[in-house]
């Protein structure tokens, strides 16, 4: 049953996006658009050496796709969690050349200021690289939490710039340990007094702005209730019947 | 492990490898004719920023199977948009473009490589534009609307 799936993903196909008709892999993938052959020798394909970063000779040139051309939606990531490892990585490649493909057609297109057909293609090539990725992870701390206790994300450190903001970095490798190297880069460090008052104003300019906020909300509030039209200025009121005199 | 988590190595550890490579590959057009002409087994790809030259080799090689042969690499500085390009000390920068890096790939000889003609001269698009062209070039409706206070001046001192 791989063995099947390992011939017909490696062609580009392109169309391995779930659409509404096709519910299941095996569907999608029986439709092999070009028998490119995997062996290491055999590189020249029908349209020329880079034919899989090249879409389909049908599609050069238009302004919007035919409907049999159009590809489906994204892979989500509860079809994927379906998925074995091995489907999944083999998906990531596909999706990776379809990628490359549609960034060479909208390159040429842009460069002649024309509008690329179907531009929504990346963007589901995209969203369905984000959800391997988000199952792959979910995959990974499970195991490691069962091995090691902790989770797969990568380790994170508070980094204080030189204006004394703090944000999250993700954690290097060193070949030396610090109190060697005397390099340290996500310790609370002192800060020089530019960046003191730096974060003293900053800090001072954040409350006045909750302030203003809280201020602003509560004038609004003021003008909630029924009889706020007397308060505000308008044209006159005009009544088109007597059911909307004032009582 | 992934492109976005990067990881020592060592003499003597294991090949670091990815799973799941972030990298991505644009073909990109050559002149046909003049200085910059590659040869015909050669082609010019616009490549993610992180990529080096033995990256762009092992890319091709494994996921596409073509035969590298060399691969060079040329970062170019993104344009810059100065409000007064001419005064080159007090110059202040409105605008830059991205960075970009290229890559100039050498298959064996045995490939040859065209870049495919994607836009013709009769593609819909350019025939509706046509179309539309004669069709205003026929309208001459607005004319007489338009210089209708000027006393029959005619365009000689601008509209």
């Amino acid at each position: 049953m791989h063995r099947l799936l390992l011939s017909r993903t490696l062609p580009r196909l392109g169309r391995v996006f779930a659409s509404s008709e096709a519910t299941t892999t095996a569907k999608s993938l029986t439709e092999t658009k070009k028998a490119a052959s995997t062996d290491a020798g055999e590189y020249l394909l029908p349209g020329g050496p880079l034919a899989e970063f090249f879409d389909k000779e049908e599609n050069f040139g238009k302004a919007e796709l035919r409907p049999k051309q159009r590809p489906g939606r994204s892979w989500t990531s509860e079809e994927l969690r379906l998925k074995s490892n091995l489907d999944l990585h083999k998906l990531w490649y596909v999706l990776l050349k379809e990628r490359n493909m549609l960034l060479t057609m909208e390159h040429a297109y842009k460069i002649r200021q024309r509008p690329f057909p179907n531009p929504e293609r990346l963007d589901r090539v995209r969203e369905s690289m984000e959800n391997i990725e988000e199952v792959v992870h979910e995959r990974n701390t499970a195991f490691l939490q069962l091995e090691t206790g902790d989770s797969a994300d990568p380790p994170m450190r508070t980094v204080t710039s030189f204006a004394g903001f703090t944000y999250q970095k993700q954690a290097t490798e060193h070949l030396l340990p610090a109190d060697i190297t005397g390099e340290k880069e996500y310790e609370t460090p002192y800060l020089d007094e530019s960046a003191y008052v730096t974060q003293k104003l900053w800090a001072e300019k954040q409350h006045l702005k909750k302030m203003h906020d809280a201020d602003q909300a509560r004038y609004r509030e003021r003008f909630s209730h029924d009889q706020a039209s007397r308060y505000g200025k308008g044209d006159r009121r005009v009544f088109n019947a007597p059911e909307q005199l004032p009582q | 492990m992934t492109t976005r988590i990067s990881r020592l190595w060592q003499p003597g550890n294991p090949q670091n490898r990815v799973f799941f490579p972030d990298f991505w590959l644009k073909v990109v057009e050559t002149p046909k004719v003049g200085y910059k002409r590659l040869p015909k087994n050669a082609a010019k790809f616009e490549i993610d920023q992180r990529m080096s030259r033995t990256d762009v080799r092992e890319y091709l090689e494994k996921i596409y199977k073509l035969p590298v042969r060399d691969v060079r690499i040329e970062n170019k500085l993104g344009d810059i948009t100065w409000n007064a390009p001419l005064d080159k000390e007090k110059r202040r920068a409105i605008w830059k473009d991205d960075d970009r890096k290229f890559a100039y790939v050498y298959f064996a000889k045995e490939i040859e490589f065209n870049y495919p003609v994607i836009f013709t001269e009769t593609d819909e698009v350019t025939e509706d534009l046509e179309k539309m062209k004669k069709f205003l070039a026929e309208d001459h409706n607005n004319e007489k609307f338009v210089n209708r206070d000027r006393a029959g001046i005619g365009n000689f001192f601008g509209v």
